[in-house]
């Protein structure tokens, strides 16, 4: 009966992971489709007409057409791949820089009021970017931030998400270590830099790569600040596709996923306890 | 797990690397696939129309040489191209084949003379037989009509007579001496009428030998021709038909009286017939007058002109043919005469025979006893023939007046005399030239100084009646002649000031204006153009390039004409350059603008203002096609 059970557990599993692996084989097989093929499957999307779309689970005519066209023939992939590339190692190297020493000095620092900030903190992570949007939109004018890299750059920068994460995982360091770093004459900075950061590196990474997956994927703030085309990411680049280049869309999307895939397989790890400890309560 | 990371950075960095990779040959891909343009801005000016073309000059007038045809050429002088001054020797004719040509004139011109006299005669032969038949229809009108008056007459006598017989049957009564002695009486009276009738017959024969004996004597001593000369234009009848050579006194016949002479039996001794009206004295004077001697109804009079020319033909024998000619025109005078009397003749045998009838019919009513009954039917019998008699009186009228229509009916002219003599006319003037071209030797010469262009002589070869040779006439200048197009006749016109440089020498004529333009017969895509030029300035047959250079009013926006394009609906367009914003950032795209052409040539076009700014870049070339949207940029 326990066997049983087990093996009901990963039929259960098995399916939900196909489900989940679905999209992904959906944009393969889609990469390599060729271009009539797409379009009669996807025509009725377009068309506004009752007929269902339909997909095939292998290409009836497999080719290479898609990919090389996106990858040959269309700088204005690349140069928003390279702006995807910028914005998101920009957030995240701002994220190190900013971020970490805040979760730290709300952490371990005895500041006056560190709770209420936290706390606003919070409610300011709770809100979704349709609230904080055109109060951002007033700042970013007012510094003349509008249209260029940095609408999009700062507001990620200085997001809670990151602090609150980070925060848990500075907060879960003994208070024993801090306190025989002091007695041995070691000054706060020298604590936060040797004893701080590599006790909280998962967490760092953690966020690191949650951070760089959110602005590798960000779609509504490059839309709303960025009105110069060539600034926009990568993932501006689907909205634009029509159905006559569906196959570029595919073979962007494919190569859109490699680099996340490539960040997760290398840091599943620390992601995995980073979302474990962003669930946990202060 | 650390090995598994660093295949996993490696793949990373593979994936980079590949990435820079490709974007570095995406993007010359892409540069590559720029099309360079070359661009202009809009100008202000004016649009300025060449009309160029090739021609030659040509020669105002051409001068036909002509001779006279069917002459054999002696010798030619002159080629043709070859230049000729006025008085040149062309060509030379056959003298000997000439003096055959004129020999051969002069006696075609004699048989034509003949002819025209056949003519002639024929025509006046043909004018007296018609009025003999006219008076011969009279005459037949009139022996009818009294031929069939004296049988209803009869026939009148005889219902009376019956008429009587049956009163004087009915009152017992028997017979009329009276009436058989009138019926004697008149028997003896229509045998007097017959010896007379004859007796004129045989008077007017009489009359006739002895007239052309006359004739032809006097013909042998010369005193009437025997032909009328036609080349003479007195004694040729300007219209035939009404004949001013016959005698105006030719005397009338009486229709209804026998004729008599002043020898034969006095009027008052012939018996009176009821029916004939007796011929007055002066009359019958007229009728016997003999014709006079000095005006012949046939011939025409001598030519006083010419006399000695002429009264060679008279002085000698006449022939044969020529006395019965004579004979047959006195004959076709007396015809008439000759057959009035014979008819006269016949009506009084006629009447004498009926008298006879009436007298027998008379005695044998006598002899035989009849009763009322036979009476009765006699009346009525005779009542039918008298109105078969009037019937046929009206018969014999209506038939009469019929014959004598006919007989008047005009004939149809003859015109062969007047052709004869206008053909003998031209005959004369083709002799004149003939002999002109023998005083000059034969010798034709150059009417005027020119260039011969065409010979159709050579030498042993006959003329022709047309042309012999074609000449310019460089007396009366040249023209330049070339064809424009359509497109460009729009901008000449006549009296527009041209341009000439000659082909040879390259000297130019500066304005001289457009005497003509007109559209080409051959091509109606074609003008015919003409410049009248002036002397000493282009000779005949060079070649010259026609220039002309119209200027258009100035215009605010004139483009390239490369710049100019013309879509599928055949509307302007040009395309301009934009800076446009993409993903690749700031970049260069043609941007297609419709425009309104006002004028343009072969290098400009003049644009609506408004529709093209002077601050736009124009597109003017390009080393690939360029539509609107096309990404360029500048060489």
């Amino acid at each position: 009966m326990k066997k049983l059970g087990k093996f009901t557990e990963i039929i259960l599993l098995i399916l939900l992971a196909l489900l989940v692996c679905y999209p992904i084989w959906f944009a393969i097989t889609g990469a390599f489709s060729s271009q009539w093929e797409l379009q009669e499957n996807l025509s009725p999307i377009f068309a506004k007409t009752e007929e269902m779309a339909s997909w095939t689970l292998l290409p009836q005519a497999p080719t290479f057409k898609s990919l090389v066209e996106v990858l040959l023939d269309s700088p204005e992939f690349y140069t928003m791949f390279w702006n995807s590339v910028k914005v998101s190692v920009c957030i995240l190297l701002g994220q190190l820089l900013v971020d970490v020493p805040s979760a730290w000095a709300l952490a371990q620092l005895r500041l006056p009021g560190r709770k209420w900030i936290m706390k606003l903190y919070v409610v300011l992570m709770l809100m979704p970017f349709q609230v904080l949007m055109f109060p951002q939109y007033l700042v970013l004018r007012q510094f003349h931030l509008l249209d260029t890299p940095g609408a999009v750059i700062l507001p990620a920068i200085f997001s809670a998400f990151p602090v609150f994460l980070l925060y848990r995982f500075f907060k879960a360091i003994p208070e024993d270590i801090l306190e025989a770093a002091r007695l041995d004459g070691a000054g706060e900075f020298r604590i936060f830099w040797q004893i701080g950061l590599p006790l909280g590196l998962p967490g760092v990474l953690s966020v690191g790569i949650l951070s760089f997956l959110d602005s590798w994927n960000m779609i509504e703030q490059p839309m709303t600040y960025l009105k110069n085309r060539a600034l926009w990411p990568l993932s501006l680049f689907l909205p634009e596709i029509k159905l006559e280049d569906m196959g570029m869309g595919f073979g962007a999307a494919l190569i859109m996923l490699i680099p996340a895939l490539l960040l997760f397989l290398c840091c599943r790890k620390y992601l995995e306890q980073g979302i474990t400890l962003s669930g946990g309560k202060e | 797990m650390k090995e598994n990371n660093q295949l996993i950075w490696k793949a990373a960095a593979w994936f980079f690397g590949a990435m820079i990779l490709l974007t570095l040959v995406s993007r010359a891909i892409y540069q590559h696939g720029i099309a360079v343009v070359s661009t202009e801005r809009p100008t202000a000016g004016a649009i300025a129309h060449s009309v160029q073309a090739a021609g030659k000059t040509v020669q105002n007038q051409d001068l036909a040489v002509t001779t006279v045809g069917g002459l054999r050429v002696g010798s030619v002088q002159v080629n043709e191209g070859q230049q000729v001054k006025e008085g040149d020797l062309l060509f030379t004719l056959d003298l000997d084949f000439l003096d055959e040509a004129i020999l051969r004139q002069k006696q075609e011109m004699k048989k034509q003379k003949l002819t025209i006299s056949d003519a002639w005669s024929m025509a006046s032969a043909s004018q007296k037989q018609r009025e003999n038949q006219k008076a011969q229809a009279q005459e037949n009108y009139d022996s009818a009509v009294s031929r069939a008056e004296t049988m209803c007459n009869r026939a009148q006598r005889d219902l009376e007579r019956a008429e009587k017989a049956l009163e004087d049957f009915r009152n017992g009564a028997q017979g009329d001496k009276a009436e058989e002695q009138s019926l004697i009486a008149a028997c003896e009276d229509a045998q007097e009428a017959v010896n007379t009738a004859k007796a004129r017959l045989e008077s007017l024969n009489q009359e006739m030998e002895a007239e052309i004996a006359r004739r032809q004597a006097e013909a042998e001593q010369g005193t009437i021709p025997p032909v009328p000369d036609p080349t003479l234009p007195p004694t040729v009848p300007a219209e035939p038909e009404t004949e001013p050579n016959m005698p105006e006194t030719i005397p009338t016949v009486p229709e209804t009286s026998p004729t008599v002479s002043e020898t034969e039996t006095p009027t008052e001794e012939i018996p009176a017939l009821p029916s004939e009206p007796t011929v007055a004295p002066e009359e019958t004077e007229s009728f016997v007058e003999p014709l006079p001697e000095t005006e012949p109804v046939l011939l025409p009079e001598p030519i006083p002109s010419k006399p000695s020319a002429l009264r060679g033909f008279f002085t000698r024998e006449l022939s044969q043919a020529e006395k019965n000619q004579i004979a047959n025109a006195v004959r076709a005078e007396y015809a008439i005469r000759i057959s009035q009397a014979e008819a006269q003749v016949r009506d009084a045998e006629f009447t004498y025979q009926q008298a006879q009838e009436e007298l027998a019919d008379y005695h044998r009513d006598q002899q035989s006893p009849k009763t009322e009954a036979d009476l009765i039917a006699a009346v009525e019998q005779a009542q039918e023939a008298y109105d078969d008699a009037v019937t046929a009186l009206e018969n014999a009228e209506i038939a009469g007046n019929r014959g004598i229509q006919s007989a008047a009916l005009p004939n149809p002219t003859g015109s062969a005399g007047a052709i004869g003599q206008i053909t003998y006319e031209q005959m004369e003037l083709d002799l004149q030239k003939l002999e002109a071209l023998r005083e000059a030797e034969g010798k034709v010469l150059a009417p005027a100084d020119g260039i011969i262009t065409e010979s159709h002589v050579k030498t042993g070869n006959m003329t022709t009646d047309t042309t012999a040779m074609l000449m310019v006439d460089l007396n009366k200048g040249c023209r330049f002649t070339c064809q424009i197009t359509k497109e460009d006749s729009k901008y000449i016109g006549i009296g527009d000031k041209v341009t000439l440089k000659a082909s040879g020498n390259g000297k130019q004529y500066k304005d001289l204006p457009v005497t003509t333009l007109a559209q080409s017969k051959e091509d109606e895509d074609l003008y015919d153009l003409t410049v009248q030029l002036p002397p000493d300035t282009l000779r005949y047959g060079a070649s010259a390039d026609l220039s002309f250079t119209k200027k258009s009013r100035a215009y605010d926006c004139c483009v390239p004409i490369h710049a100019l394009h013309m879509d599928a609906h055949n509307n302007a367009y040009v395309l301009v350059m934009e800076t446009t914003d993409s993903i690749l950032g700031k970049g260069l795209t043609a941007k297609k603008i419709g425009v309104k052409v006002l004028e343009k040539n072969n290098m400009l076009a003049a644009l609506e203002v408004g529709s093209v700014s002077q601050s736009q870049q124009l597109i003017v070339g390009a080393d690939r096609f360029v539509d609107a949207g096309s990404r360029v940029r500048v060489e």
